[in-house]
């Protein structure tokens, strides 16, 4: 009896942490981009962000606001 | 993400806020980071300090010298200081090399602060700004009191 009510609590856990998870997730894996070599000023610099969806709906970017 | 370095020297972080339907990390902040070199070495310094007494004509000459491969022109130069100041550049080294002076009659107490524009050919850099400051104190009579 005691085997079965841990087994239940066990599987309502997992399926509740499954609920959680669901969803857009959203990853960048490299946030941050240092360019090692100097550059002149006036030179524009370029970074290339990949962002990645690792969950289980269409992950949408709503907006990039400069900071 | 690009960022635009004119007018920036030495570390430049930039960064963006990237906003999405994720509703564990609405936010997540992304960053660029460079290091920028000036488009002009100044030598002594990339600001001028004149401090003198009524009287004392003075001034202060920065060598300017460009990091470009490419030949760098000045082309004209513009400055706020007023007419109590004058300012003169000629060529060190055509192309490259500039020494830009800064000077004052200092015929009355006064102190100026200002900026010197450089208008440049051969960069995307249109102009170069350099600042002073220009401080006139009264004549010192010698009297102790």
């Amino acid at each position: 009896m005691k085997l079965r009510c841990l087994s239940l609590t066990v599987l309502i856990l997992l399926v509740w942490s499954g609920a959680v998870q669901a969803g857009p997730v959203m990853v960048i894996p490299e946030p941050s981009i240092k360019i090692k070599e100097p550059v002149l000023e006036g030179a524009t610099v370029r970074g290339e962000f990949e962002v990645l969806n690792q969950g289980d709906e269409d992950l949408v970017i709503n907006k990039v606001s400069p900071g | 993400m690009q960022v635009d370095t004119r007018g920036y020297k030495g570390r430049v972080r930039k960064s963006a806020l990237v906003i999405t339907n994720d509703t564990q990390a609405v936010n997540r902040t992304i960053s660029l980071e460079a290091a920028v070199r000036p488009l002009l070495e100044a030598e002594p310094s990339h600001r001028f300090y004149i401090p003198t007494q009524v009287g004392r004509p003075a001034k202060m000459s920065i060598v300017l010298t460009s990091n470009l491969p490419e030949p760098l022109k000045i082309t004209a130069l513009d400055h706020n200081f007023g007419p109590a100041a004058q300012v003169e550049w000629e060529a060190v080294e055509a192309g490259r090399s500039y020494r830009v002076t800064l000077s004052t009659q200092a015929e009355r107490e006064m102190r100026l602060a200002g900026q010197i524009i450089l208008h440049l050919e051969g960069t995307n850099t249109e102009t170069y700004r350099l600042t002073g400051f220009i401080e006139v104190r009264a004549k010192e009579t010698g009297i102790k009191e």
